[in-house]
């Protein structure tokens, strides 16, 4: 059994999955960087969530 | 779920040498006041996890397990600081000893070492909530409600997650700024685009149009459809593809404008000669002069008397 906060850092991916306004690949980095042990930073969050330029593009 | 059977402690915290029997029942512990009845909890916990919660947390910056776990007797000699439990494991039915000490808190020494004692050990040092000190309970009963969630969050030691929750806001703030200054951004350039194109809206089929008709007086090729990577002024920089200068066409241009030019003198020669004429003939008479004065007297006030400024029409009679 994971610590309680893997636990709730697992059901917040979970949750985050169920959401159509996130793709896999996101939810994959966001795992990644939960799981490193450094101390999470708003901009490695930042980045992930930023588009390219144009990437939203019609 | 684990049982201690019996707690062996020495040289750790305030404690010398002490052993206890708890032959896998609940007890309690009861002292006066600096007895060592924390240190007690303490040595638990540090023998199930590796860790002393109590040298953590706000308001313990500088301590640390290595420097202020051993007796202070024992400082220069941390080594002898050590703790070993006999536990039994309910979750898997058997009896394990584990030995940790202070200078090696991460590496037990587990008996037996079964695979299956070692992970049942594992997860027991992955859960530090199983300690519960006097400190964190008496600051949850104290701490105001609007901060009772962060004192639970130390309880359970779940500070990374109040961490990671103020990182994930910090960068819902960031996006969201990000995001407006972008729909800003995106709209002052749609507006440019349209004013520089001189269309009404930015549909695909009248920007390429304005577009291409704009590429085809520069000769570059048009662009066929819009997509994500299109540049609308591809070429436009690239030197292979710029028009080259036809002399033959721009003499050919020059010598027109030049004879167009010859004919500009012949154009007004007439009137001009008959205003010549007019002038000669009232230099050569001065009595044309009074009768064409009062004419244009007359025309003046004739004017001004349709205009808002009698006054002006006075002055030009007097």
């Amino acid at each position: 059994m994971a610590t309680l906060a893997q636990q709730i850092a697992e059901k917040f991916l979970t949750r985050l999955s169920e959401s159509k306004n996130v793709d896999a690949e996101r939810i994959e980095q966001i795992r990644g960087l939960l799981a490193d042990s450094k101390k999470l930073k708003p901009d490695d969050l930042v980045k992930i969530f930023s588009l390219p330029a144009g990437g939203d593009l019609k | 779920m684990i049982k201690l059977e019996s707690i062996h402690i020495e040289e750790v915290r305030g404690i010398r040498k002490l052993d206890l029997d708890c032959r896998k029942e609940k007890f309690a512990i009861s002292g006066p006041n600096g007895s060592g009845k924390s240190g007690v909890i303490d040595v638990i916990e540090f023998g199930l996890t590796g860790n002393i919660g109590r040298l953590t947390g706000s308001g313990t910056k500088g301590l640390s397990v290595s420097e202020h776990g051993p007796h202070v007797d024992k400082t220069k000699f941390p080594d002898a600081a050590f703790v070993e439990l006999r536990v039994f494991l309910t979750m898997i039915g058997k009896s394990a000893t584990i030995t940790r000490k202070v200078t090696s808190p991460k590496k037990p020494k587990i008996e037996p070492a079964d695979d299956d004692v070692k992970a049942a050990f594992a997860e027991i040092a992955d859960h530090p909530e199983i300690a519960l000190s006097r400190r964190d309970i008496l600051r949850f009963i104290l701490v105001e409600p609007t901060k009772r969630s962060e004192e639970i969050q130390a309880i359970l030691k779940l500070d990374e997650i109040g961490q990671t929750r103020n990182a994930l806001n910090t960068a819902q703030n960031k996006l969201q700024t990000e995001h407006r200054t972008a729909i800003a951004q995106v709209q002052s350039h749609r507006d440019a685009l349209q004013r520089h194109l001189q269309i009404p809206t930015l549909k695909v089929e009248d920007l390429l149009e304005a577009v291409n008709k704009r590429r085809k007086v520069l000769n570059l090729l048009e662009v066929p459809e819009l997509t994500e990577d299109t540049k609308l002024n591809a070429g436009l920089l690239d030197t292979a593809n710029t028009p080259e200068f036809n002399k033959e066409s721009t003499l050919r241009d020059l010598k027109a404008l030049s004879d167009a030019a010859k004919e500009f003198p012949d154009l007004a020669k007439t009137e001009a000669a008959e205003i010549v004429a007019d002038f000669a003939t009232l230099e050569a008479d001065p009595e044309l002069l009074p009768p064409c004065s009062a004419a244009c007297l007359s025309k003046r006030g004739w004017i001004s008397s349709r205009g808002p400024s009698v006054l002006s029409a006075t002055r030009l009679g007097g």
